[in-house]
């Protein structure tokens, strides 16, 4: 019988602990996923999760998050929202409040402040930062009002956004990822990102994107992505993981079949992921570096750091 | 090599002769699917799709749409997108001009008219008179002020309308599934809807999502869905299907595999639409007989084909 564990990116390893915390008085595998993230959402040290995420090239913090439970494959997600922090408990309401999936922007907001979610500034100084060095960056004679919609109306037009944001964009994205099995084999995944930096306004990545930045099975394993979301929401690179796992893969090879696809695509950009089979093996990997990942069951003190796999374009 | 053709749903049916109208003159499959569904978008009588259809919650039409390309698998996405009827126009435009691939809400709309997309009213009298139905069974002045929207909302979820919404939700949607494949040998989907009639602001459904409602890749076929999209979401259904399809199942079983592991989540149901790399074609129902509409370059007029009904 497997322990009841989380795994996380390294975003979430100073975070794990809480997690595992909620496990041991009792609580369920989805409740310590959630506060796992929570607490991730919460720091302002991430700096692409959460308060303080990286914001769009209007110099807004817009937030995407999921959840989903491989018992039962439900699912709940939100993407574009802007005036509240812990985007994973909402995505979780979605899940169990509404017939639906997913709710993005302002209609994620109305069902936020429905739920009684309470507002939340996701600026900090230094997106505040950001936002001023972008405009600066993308004009040099910025009229007053650059921040308004019809500026970046303008920009797009005269095509100078574009050519500034195929200088900037390749490596500019960060989510966390939290993987999380009890002791009766219950997967759950959770995601939440601010997404890619200096994205369009609306822009929504492969994060609450069910099949593509997150997916679980209970009969064949978990997976959770995190990079370039554009390429895995193309591959479903998360579901298409858990099929080869179905087709009888071992983690490795389906993980290292999925990476495979993802560079045949050859578009700029990479993919990292996290991932569980039902057996309670954790993988990671990423197509660009070295892979690491975060893991601790109900009877360690601390995460213990362990390597993944490198999946190299041949 | 494969005559040119494109197929769709049965809400297409007098529409699919525009794109097969481009593809004779040599077009590309993505420029007769975008024709397609533009006039299934213009229609105001389609309360599925583009203008007139079914609002949200509060009386507000919102549009989900996606198109993808077989050839790159690059795809183009939009979802709550208000004051424009040609979504997929405008996720074309995702597709073309943007490193992302999917937009939504006021950035979705914000970007329309960034590349050029005339604002547009989606209302008719049909949706007229739903937002009115709603504000008059609603308490009084509760759907007119901002801050009472949510109270709205809360007693809709809190307080037993959720069964209502359950029961009228059950069979109100409607979406438009266009595909086709050029001389190229090039696939293209395109999918267009106003989602689940009554939704929550703000709900997505499997139309813009790639992998769920909508799939394709030159090497194995093409597939869209319509339905309950959350059930297409969460099995990513059109993905699997083009991926039945690599493994080498026929048409007909993959349908078949497909609608059945929607069977087994006992939560709904959805269609969907398939062709293969020989340009087969195939649809398929979970709740009753499933047809579809063929034209090729030399049809003259949509010709009825028959798909299976997958029981549970």
């Amino acid at each position: 019988m497997v322990k009841s564990f989380l795994i996380g990116t390294r975003n979430a390893s100073p975070h794990l602990h809480e997690g595992i915390e909620v496990l041991r008085k009792g609580g369920s595998i989805m409740d310590a996923v959630e506060t796992a993230v929570r607490g991730i959402e919460e720091s302002t040290e991430s700096g692409n999760v959460g308060v303080g995420g990286a914001p769009t090239i209007l110099g807004d913090v817009e937030l995407d998050a999921s959840i989903m439970e491989g018992a039962t494959l439900r699912t709940g997600a939100v993407a574009s929202v802007s005036k509240y922090v812990h985007v994973i408990s909402i995505a979780r309401k979605v899940m169990e409040e509404t017939p639906h999936v997913l709710l993005v922007g302002d209609g994620a907001h109305r069902f936020a402040r429905a739920m009684g979610f309470e507002e939340w500034d996701l600026s900090t100084e230094r997106t505040r930062m950001i936002g001023e060095a972008i405009a600066k960056d993308i004009a040099e004679d910025l009229p007053d009002d650059f921040r308004g919609k019809d500026y970046y109306v303008q920009a797009i037009k005269s095509q100078k956004l574009h050519e500034w944001y195929k200088r900037l964009s390749n490596e500019q994205y960060g989510t966390t990822n939290v993987i999380g099995m009890d002791s009766d084999g219950n997967i759950v995944v959770g995601v939440s990102t601010s997404g890619m930096s200096w994205k369009y306004p609306g822009r929504v990545g492969d994060s609450p994107i069910i099949g593509a930045g997150n997916y679980c099975d209970n009969r064949y394993g978990g997976v959770a992505c995190t990079g370039k979301g554009e390429l895995s929401i193309r591959l479903l690179t998360a579901r298409m993981t858990i099929k080869y796992l179905e087709e009888g893969m071992s983690l490795e090879a389906a993980i290292t079949k999925s990476f495979n696809e993802i560079h045949n695509l050859k578009e700029t950009g990479t993919m990292q992921c996290i991932a569980v089979d039902k057996d309670g093996n954790t993988i990671s990997a990423s197509s660009a570096r070295e892979s690491t990942h975060w893991y601790m069951d109900v009877d360690m003190d601390e995460p213990e750091e362990r390597p993944g796999i490198w999946v190299k374009d041949e | 090599m494969v005559k040119p053709f494109i197929i769709g749903t049965r809400n297409a049916r007098d529409m699919i002769h525009l794109g097969a109208k481009v593809l004779r003159e040599g077009g590309s499959a993505m420029d007769a699917v975008e024709a397609a569904v533009n006039a299934v978008e213009d229609n105001p009588l389609d309360s599925g799709v583009g203008v007139g259809g079914t609002p949200n919650l509060l009386g507000v039409t919102q549009l989900d749409a996606s198109i993808m390309d077989g050839g790159t698998r690059r795809s183009g996405a939009v979802a709550g997108l208000e004051n424009v009827a040609h979504a997929i126009s405008v996720a074309r435009k995702v597709l073309e001009l943007t490193p992302h691939d999917l937009l939504v809400g006021p950035g979705a709309e914000m970007f329309a008219r960034a590349v050029g997309i005339e604002k547009s009213d989606l209302s008719t009298e049909r949706t007229r008179k739903i937002a009115a139905a709603m504000r008059a069974g609603s308490p009084e002045g509760i759907m007119d002020d901002e801050k009472e929207r949510e109270r709205f909302l809360r007693m809709w979820l809190e307080e037993g309308r959720g069964e209502w919404y359950k029961k009228i939700t059950q069979e109100e949607w409607g979406t438009v599934n266009i595909m086709a494949m050029d001389a190229n040998g090039d696939m293209c989907v395109g999918v267009s809807t106003s989602g689940l009639g009554y939704k929550l602001p703000g709900r997505v459904g499997d139309s813009p999502y790639i992998g769920a409602g909508n799939y394709c890749d030159n090497r194995f076929g093409s597939a869209a869905c319509t339905g309950k999209g959350e059930l297409a979401i969460r099995l990513s259904s059109a993905r699997m299907i083009v991926s039945y399809l690599e493994n080498g199942l026929t048409l007909k079983g993959v349908v078949r595999k497909a609608l059945k592991d929607v069977h087994s989540l006992q939560d709904g149901t959805i269609s969907c639409l398939v062709f293969d790399g020989e340009g087969n074609t195939m649809s398929g129902s979970m709740t009753g007989e499933s047809i579809h509409y063929y034209m090729d370059v030399d049809s003259e007029g949509p010709e009825e084909r028959k798909g299976v009904w997958v029981k549970p």
